[in-house]
């Protein structure tokens, strides 16, 4: 496996006279193909770190590659482009456009790169059968229950072939059943396409699902937990005291 | 273009707030398309006021005299150029009116009807009696319907005019109606009987010509003023100043429409800062899909751009149901040069004005699209 994200000593202060350091110093290298969770309680920096790593947010010092191109002071035109081509976004709430279609919000990531029209839609209608929604392609937002449009979105974050998935509460706001569904679709299209998932979660049993654990507090990763077969394996920058 | 199609949905989604701009920019075109229409129609009344109800030349005394003595020679001169349809020598003057206990001040012309007909067509604007009686009636007078009105004076009344010394009884054989504030003042005399209530002997004050081509009028001022020392005016000289002037109010008007404009540009801004302050998660959430700065710019841009041609087009329509009602309501002549006001609507006009609409939108656009495409995509996506 290669490297896809390689974060040195990455910082983010915010405020003028009184800081708030929301993240210190973070190290971390992501590979490529990983499905990653980021936990820790509110205010643990852990959404601040998924902004980066998503290039929403500029750091206040250190570095982030991306596939080896030290992206950290790239032009705001850059950024952008990035974001659309490598890079596939996941919220809470689904965020769709209200007044677009599920087909046609799908395709819309697809127009901003510049796809044709018809090409676009036919990658869209391909996605949304492919979360099980082929029959709702011409429903509204208002016209999908969440589980459905939680669906379109993660379809519509797949569809420009990210190679980094970011999902921020994918299903913060899903009953388990379609949390569960949400889950092992991304997980499906892990194993489909190789992409790199990277998930800010509270909960904890989508987080054992994952290949790899963070949890950060006060900007610091206190605990990682790596899978080995069916087991976690704590590694050494574990400081359980802290947890607790 | 996925920026046309979702500035197109944002505006069908704010169905009356895009109404509102809609008609404000409308109303800001429709007002200055009639505005200027006004400006430019009270132009053409005012021409064709002069032209059919003045001289197209006019000739005055030389330099230090009062009067025209040689008018025949001169009129004579002035007819030798073919296109000089009539050379009417005219006595105008200033006397009072008696009748009964009736006074009114009045403006007497002295003319030769049949000179003076074709000169300012006289005999059209007769409401009672033939203006053609003054040929052979020394004694008799064409009174304006106001002045006759003002002096209770009936057809075929006899009253008197006094000027200085001088007091002749004549008898009311016609009454005119020439539309305009001279109705109030007007009284046609014979040319003879004139020059016996002014009492300066046998001479006029100007000669009036009537051409076939109105334009000709400066070549055949500045032909006479050559060959003669008398003082020809053509037509355009005459209204030259108040050519200018309404030229020079044409400046404060555009000004005035400028700020018009401004006013519902500001308007527009405002709609867009509305529409953009409702939709900045979703701003957020294009940036996340990597649409950039320029892209977000443009969406809105043209959200604001899209509202030009219904506005213009809504505007033209105001303008003309408005110039038509315009022209159907009577306007007293005291008050305007013709009894209807003209609303002149020239497609070019309308075009500019358009244009301009366009502009204000774009313009107006600019700011809050500026301001969305600076926006912080994860503080847009925060916002609730």
């Amino acid at each position: 496996m290669s490297k896809i994200i390689e974060i040195k000593k990455l910082r983010k202060v915010y405020g003028d006279g009184v800081e708030l350091v929301a993240l210190d110093d973070v190290d971390l290298t992501i590979e490529e193909g990983e499905v990653l969770s980021i936990v820790g309680p509110s205010g643990s920096g852990k959404s601040t770190l998924l902004n980066m790593i998503g290039l929403l947010d500029t750091p206040s010092g250190g570095e982030i590659w991306l596939k080896g191109q030290n992206i950290t002071t790239a032009s705001s035109e850059e950024r952008a482009r990035l974001r659309n081509k490598e890079l596939g976004f996941i919220f809470q709430y689904h965020h769709l456009l209200p007044e677009f279609s599920a087909v046609e919000n799908v395709m819309m990531p697809l127009l901003i790169a510049g796809m044709d029209k018809k090409e676009a839609r036919h990658r869209a209608i391909t996605l949304l059968e492919e979360v099980g929604l082929g029959d709702r392609l011409n429903n509204k937002p208002t016209q999908l229950s969440g589980g459905q449009n939680q669906r379109v979105a993660v379809a519509r974050a797949l569809a420009g072939h990210p190679s980094i998935v970011i999902g921020d509460e994918p299903t913060g706001n899903l009953d388990t059943k379609s949390s569960d569904m949400i889950y092992e679709l991304l997980r499906k299209l892990n194993r489909q396409m190789n992409q790199t998932f990277i998930l800010v979660t509270h909960d904890m049993d989508m987080a054992e699902k994952t290949d790899r654990i963070l949890r950060l507090v006060d900007g610091k990763i206190v605990c990682e937990m790596r899978r080995e077969g069916d087991k976690f394996v704590t590694r050494d920058l574990c400081e359980l005291d802290k947890e607790a | 273009m996925f920026e046309l199609a979702i500035a197109e949905r944002h505006i069908l989604g704010n169905p009356k707030m895009v109404l509102f701009t809609v008609l404000s920019v409308a109303l800001a075109v429709g007002v200055i398309v009639v505005l200027i229409g006004l400006t430019e129609g009270y132009k053409v009344n005012l021409i064709e006021n002069t032209v059919e109800n003045s001289p197209h030349v006019t000739v005055e005394p030389k330099e230090d005299e009062d009067y025209i003595y040689l008018y025949r020679t001169l009129s004579a001169i002035a007819q030798e150029d073919p296109g000089v349809l009539a050379a009417s020598p005219r006595l105008v003057g200033r006397a009072a009116a008696k009748y009964k206990d009736n006074v009114e001040g009045v403006t007497f012309i002295g003319a030769d009807p049949v000179q003076e007909d074709i000169l300012l067509r006289v005999r059209e604007d007769m409401v009672w009696g033939d203006y053609y009686d003054l040929r052979f009636k020394r004694f008799a007078a064409v009174v304006g319907d106001d002045l006759a009105d003002d002096l209770e004076l009936k057809r075929g009344d006899d009253f008197r005019l006094t000027r200085q010394d001088v007091t002749i009884q004549v008898k009311a054989v016609g009454i005119i109606d020439t539309g305009t504030s001279l109705d109030s003042t007007l009284v046609y005399l014979p040319l003879d009987t004139a020059q016996d209530l002014l009492d300066e002997g046998d001479v006029v004050s100007e000669v009036g010509i009537r051409l076939s081509d109105i334009d000709a009028a400066p070549a055949i001022a500045a032909d006479l003023n050559n060959r003669t020392q008398y003082k020809a005016e053509s037509w355009q000289e005459k209204s030259r100043d108040i050519l200018e002037q309404i030229d020079t109010q044409q400046i404060y008007s555009y000004i005035f429409y400028l700020l018009i404009f401004i006013i519902s540009g500001f308007g527009i801004a405002n709609t867009m800062i509305m529409i953009i302050s409702r939709r900045t998660k979703e701003i957020g959430i294009l940036m996340a899909m990597g649409a950039d700065q320029i892209s977000i710019m443009k969406i809105f841009v043209l959200e604001s751009v899209i509202l030009g041609p219904p506005s213009a087009l809504l505007g033209g329509g105001l303008a003309y149901v408005a110039a038509k009602l315009i022209g159907t309501i009577e306007v007293p002549a005291e008050i305007y040069i013709a009894d209807r006001m003209t609303v002149v609507l020239d497609l070019g006009t309308f075009v500019y004005v358009a244009i301009f609409a366009f502009l204000v939108n774009f313009l107006a656009g600019i700011y809050p699209a500026y301001k969305a495409s600076r926006l912080d995509p994860v503080e847009a996506i925060a916002t609730e």
